[in-house]
């Protein structure tokens, strides 16, 4: 696999899944642009990629201001082949506790901004014109049914309707779009989650991945299987990166 | 002793191009019927002197397990990948369907595959050295077209078993399939000479019709430690065929 030549964006690129497939993506070559709300986190990422870099400090929950701060942005850095939306946060509360403020900006920041950053990011003042390729992060919550997880699922499961239907419009202008629903990762988002359970809880967890937990890298992999061209009669496919948690 | 991997259907087709460009990455161990045409792959592989032929009839169940194993014994390897590449694509309405198609379309494209890894798996012939198949499936595995019963049937047990077989084997082996939409290949070259049909196909697909590489590019990911957390999963590559109903 080879990214030399090609550019993305990379949303919550300064943590977890996000900052793995920056490294991985530098190390194939690609020019990066680096989007994420924590700035400190942003700037040490800048150093640890290998290849041309720029960073923009967004808040992805203010859909209306996605189009122009990007668009704005690319007038500097430069065109791009695709872009992939990492950024995401979890929510687990149960049915009657769910909050609607927290709720939108799940949605906003899961689910809709990929719809925005695919607007922008098809616009022909962003998008090179060829070798396109939106990857977005799905999860296997939005495909599974799992307790006081509604608010993420439905985040995650739009993801895959959202995959499917740009896949499709978007492929006359030679955009692919794909998505990754990953199973249980060892990120700092799970780390915050799983504070909250106990050890049973924990083992349960690992049993549900006949291949065990996964790590960052075991998703970012893909992700740049799906951005390179060793994928390119692939499109609107959802693919559970999951270690088998949904082959049983 | 050398780590080899094993393509089915290598005679031509698919498995023939899976088998070409493998060769520059691993000793293969071509699988097929016809032994000149077996040949003729082998001599368009990188060193074909590394390269060894397995000629046998796939059709015949019966006999698969024990002549792996001799065949395994006999040449000193073992396996790491298989690519289960041969396929049996007769399409016929549901009455001209027998009960004998049945077991030649099944035998051929689950059976054997099934029993090849089943082989693999076994210590004494193999220790522990296979580490990831892939089974070329098919994008009618999750739907549904006229005179494919029994193709589809076997496509959607294929991947049944790939399932099973991924919970069963993990964590030592990882085992996907690739489901394609259509590729040009001998097996589909009849609807091919149809232009119409072609100028129909095509049309149908958003990113247009695929070729045999783009299916290698797929296999050769899914076999490698880029994919190592996916398991048990269809893979389709099909251009966007199947989500497509705008067409």
């Amino acid at each position: 696999m080879d990214l030399s030549g090609r550019s993305y964006i990379i949303t919550g690129a300064a943590s977890g899944i996000g900052k793995a497939t920056a490294i991985i993506l530098s190390k194939l070559g690609a020019k990066l642009l680096l989007l994420d709300i924590n700035k400190g986190n942003l700037e040490q990422l800048h150093d640890s990629c290998e290849n041309m870099v720029d960073t923009l400090v967004i808040d992805l929950t203010k859909s209306g201001d996605i189009k122009s701060l990007v668009k704005e942005k690319i007038a500097v850095f430069g065109k791009i082949n695709g872009f992939v939306h990492c950024a995401g946060i979890p929510y687990i509360s149960p049915l009657n506790a769910v909050n609607t403020e927290k709720s939108e900006m799940l949605y906003k920041l899961n689910t809709y901004a990929a719809i925005e950053l695919a607007k922008v990011c098809s616009n022909k003042q962003v998008y090179v014109g060829e070798h396109g390729s939106f990857v977005l992060l799905s999860s296997v919550y939005g495909l599974v049914g799992s307790a006081a997880n509604v608010v993420y699922a439905m985040s995650k499961a739009a993801i895959i309707g959202i995959t499917r239907s740009l896949s499709i419009e978007l492929a006359p202008k030679n955009i692919r779009v794909n998505c990754i629903a990953p199973g249980f990762v060892k990120t700092n988002m799970l780390a915050g989650n799983a504070g909250a359970f106990d050890d049973s809880y924990n083992q349960k967890l690992e049993a549900l991945h006949p291949l065990g937990l996964g790590d960052a890298d075991s998703i970012a992999e893909p992700i740049a299987f799906l951005l390179s061209d060793a994928s390119r009669w692939i499109t609107g496919a959802i693919i559970n990166v999951d270690g088998g948690f949904t082959a049983q | 002793m050398k780590e080899c991997i094993i393509i089915t259907g290598a005679s031509s087709g698919m498995g023939r191009e899976m088998a070409k460009k493998f060769s520059s990455s691993y000793p293969v161990i071509l699988n097929g019927r016809d032994l000149e045409r077996l040949e003729e792959t082998r001599q368009q592989c990188q060193n074909p002197q590394n390269q060894l032929i397995w000629q046998y009839d796939l059709e015949n169940v019966e006999d698969v397990e024990q002549t792996l194993a001799t065949f395994l014994t006999g040449h000193q390897v073992r396996v790491a990948y298989f690519v289960h590449c041969a396929g049996y694509m007769k399409t016929y309405p549901l009455k001209m369907v027998s009960a004998s198609l049945f077991q030649q379309t099944f035998n051929i494209n689950v059976i054997s595959g099934a029993l090849i890894i089943k082989t693999l798996m076994n210590r004494k012939l193999n220790g522990d050295t296979l580490k990831s198949v892939v089974l070329i499936s098919s994008n009618i595995s999750n739907f549904g077209a006229k005179a494919f019963g029994v193709y589809g049937a076997s496509k959607g047990a294929m991947d049944a078993l790939m399932r099973s077989l991924a919970v069963e084997l993990a964590p030592k082996v990882r085992l996907n399939s690739v489901l394609p939409g259509g590729v040009r290949t001998t097996m589909t070259e009849h609807m091919y000479q149809d232009e119409e049909l072609v100028k129909r196909m095509a049309a149908t697909y958003p990113l247009g019709l695929g070729e045999a590489n783009d299916i290698y590019e797929v296999v050769n990911f899914l076999l490698s430690d880029k994919a190592r957390w996916i398991t048990g999963q269809q893979c389709t590559v099909d251009g966007g065929r199947t989500i497509n109903i705008t067409g």
